[in-house]
């Protein structure tokens, strides 16, 4: 179960590119091929092993103009399904 | 007689050696169909790319061929090709040499797993070119090349047939390769080869096949464009190697990056041509 003061890495196992606002990302270790919407490229954009979760939600929240709750929702369906396929690791908790 | 065969396939040069195969009628059975196989794709050029073939594979139970798998190292440059657990050959993208163990197999299936190896080293050639070998039908109209993408039945053929009056590719399978901000396919002996010809083409524009009951083009996003391409790499072994799958993807960038892609949705009765031609 994630929290919201976690961190998160991108794995360096999955080659990744952001064009025109979508993303692709190259799970090698699975050999899936996973496309992110707008929102999904934004989050994975800034997840550098420093950012906290909660900051993730506010600026999702921010930048989309949603609540902090749908974002909130958003923000940990999207990363909990990207650490199940060993696109994420969890960094630390600070 | 002679002790090699060399191919030439979207630019990147064979050498296959049958040296190692001492019983003399295998090495002639073997070069026969090659070359029967390979018929257009026949060169004189001096191989990059080497590939001996050996025997010694021995078999203690009845094996289907195509159980073969290319199988990456994530940590050096060789392949190696496993028949059920079994290593019986490789394939080194760093020095452009390759290996393969022949089994007491028929003629049929020797070149049939030769074909397969031979385009398994072609799309690690291709990867470490600009390029690589896609699922698709070729057609040229009018010195222009369009691409038709689709997975196995998927429509490749049926687009092939509605393409006669022009100059089709391969109906299954093309490579792509990139000079500059350019793309060129040029055809390969995997899918019917109509017409023999093995120019490459400048490609115009990509379609992804969709069967339907109706008619329809429509412009892809990127990201749906990117992804849907990928999928029709032939990738097997080779997306596990984190430097390949990124070379890979930044190619298709530039490749989405220069050109349009459309799906088009069609049925068999569909005039595809007319409505490709208002694109």
């Amino acid at each position: 179960m994630l929290t919201e003061n976690a961190c998160l890495s991108k794995s360096k196992n999955v080659p990744w590119r952001i064009i025109e606002g979508e993303a692709i990302l190259v799970n090698v270790n699975s050999s899936d091929i996973v496309h992110l919407n707008e929102t999904g490229a934004e989050i994975w954009r800034i997840i550098d092993g420093k950012t906290s979760i909660s900051k993730i939600i506010e600026h999702i929240s921010s930048v989309f103009e949603v609540n902090k709750e749908v974002a909130k929702t958003d923000v940990l369906e999207l990363l909990e399904d990207l650490i199940e396929k060993n696109i994420l690791e969890t960094s630390s908790f600070k | 007689m002679t002790k090699t065969v060399k191919i030439k396939i979207a630019d990147v040069c064979f050498e296959i050696s049958l040296n190692d195969i001492k019983i003399r009628s295998l090495k002639k059975d073997l070069i026969f169909w090659t070359k029967r196989r390979f018929k257009d794709f026949l060169s004189k050029e001096r191989g990059g790319f080497f590939i001996d073939v050996e025997e010694g594979y021995a078999i203690d139970k009845w094996e289907d061929i195509r159980d073969v798998k290319l199988v990456g190292d994530k940590n050096n440059s060789r392949f190696t090709l496993r028949l059920n657990g079994s290593e019986i050959g490789f394939i080194d993208t760093r020095t452009n040499k390759a290996n393969i163990k022949m089994g007491a197999w028929r003629s049929n299936d020797k070149v049939f797993l030769l074909s397969s190896f031979l385009e398994a080293s072609l799309q690690l050639a291709l990867i470490q070119n600009s390029g690589f070998l896609v699922h698709s039908c070729g057609v040229v109209k009018e010195k222009t090349g369009y691409l038709f993408l689709a997975p196995a039945e998927g429509g490749k053929t049926t687009v092939a047939h509605k393409s006669r009056k022009f100059r089709v590719l391969s109906d299954d399978c093309n490579a792509l390769k990139r000079e500059g901000n350019d793309w060129f396919i040029y055809p390969t002996p995997w899918g019917r080869l109509p017409n023999g010809k093995v120019e490459k083409v400048r490609l115009a524009k990509i379609f992804f096949l969709k069967k339907a009951k109706y008619l329809e083009i429509k412009e892809l996003s990127f990201g749906n464009s990117l992804i849907r391409f990928f999928s029709q790499i032939h990738m097997s072994g080779i997306i596990e190697r984190t430097d390949l799958a990124e070379k890979i993807l930044e190619e298709i960038e530039n490749l989405a990056r220069n050109l349009r892609f459309f799906e088009l949705s069609f049925s068999k009765k569909s005039r595809i041509w007319e409505a490709i031609g208002n694109k």
